[in-house]
């Protein structure tokens, strides 16, 4: 799976948990999900969860406690998907 | 420092079997799984142990100035319901906690002298509120911590806001 593919699910998870719509419209890899997008901090761990199901990952604390940017998310799932194959 | 936080207790009921389950694992340490999982109202519960643990994140962040979100680093050590106490790199917080409708508010213990400001439209807390018949000024730094400017005064501050409600707690 390439990053525009990853990008493309990964934005389809957050959406859902987005408070700051206009900040989503312009969503880059150094948009923070929490202070950009404004997603509520128990809504992060619903994000995490919901990528764990949809790419088959298991996202481990010390990877979950670098995730605050998507590229960050975006990253972490690489990594892990990669690992998994 | 002051932290505080405010939930909106309703939202924390929709989770649950495998989803809960895993969404606890994720947050908290395994004695506060026990203890959530044996109370009668558990969900209250979790969402009181949040909201502590958003409070002293607050708290901790203004010294620390360090993002992570590592919410089993921030350990509830014990509690009677109210009052929780929490250890978070080695050091002690008080955390003092209130139920009030469907909100949950936690504030650490903001030393000697504690204002707390709600308003039911969150869009009115961001830029200035009142003091005795005073506007304070409320200015984010570039972190994203807010400070109060009271009659020359900077006063420190911690702001939350969930569910269509904002609380502000000051500290004197």
């Amino acid at each position: 799976m390439n990053r525009e593919e990853l990008t493309k699910r990964l934005k389809k998870i957050i959406e859902p948990y987005v408070q700051n719509k206009e900040a989503f419209e312009n969503v880059t890899e150094e948009t923070d999900m929490l202070q950009d997008l404004k997603v509520n901090s128990a809504h992060l761990v619903d994000i995490i969860l919901d990528m764990e199901e949809e790419f088959d990952i298991e996202i481990d604390d010390d990877t979950a406690e670098k995730m605050l940017t998507v590229g960050e998310a975006l990253d972490a799932t690489e990594r892990l998907l990669k690992e998994k194959a | 420092m002051i932290g505080n936080d405010l939930v909106y207790f309703p939202d924390w009921k929709r989770r649950s079997g495998d989803r809960l389950r895993r969404f606890r694992q994720k947050i908290y340490t395994p004695r506060e799984r026990i203890w959530i999982e044996n109370d009668s109202d558990h969900h209250l519960l979790e969402a009181k142990f949040w909201a502590v643990k958003e409070a002293v994140y607050k708290s901790a962040f203004k010294k620390l100035r360090e993002r992570k979100f590592a919410p089993k680093s921030i350990a509830i050590v014990d509690y009677d319901g109210i009052h929780f106490s929490v250890i978070h790199r080695e050091e002690q917080y008080l955390v003092t906690v209130e139920v009030a409708k469907d909100f949950v508010h936690a504030v650490t213990s903001p030393g000697v002298g504690h204002l707390s400001f709600s308003f039911e439209d969150d869009s009115h807390y961001r830029s200035q509120i009142t003091v005795e018949e005073s506007a304070m000024k409320l200015v984010k730094d570039n972190f994203g911590v807010p400070h109060g400017f009271w009659k020359n005064r900077k006063l420190d501050l911690s702001v939350s806001h969930d569910g269509g409600m904002a609380v502000v707690d000051v500290s004197f």
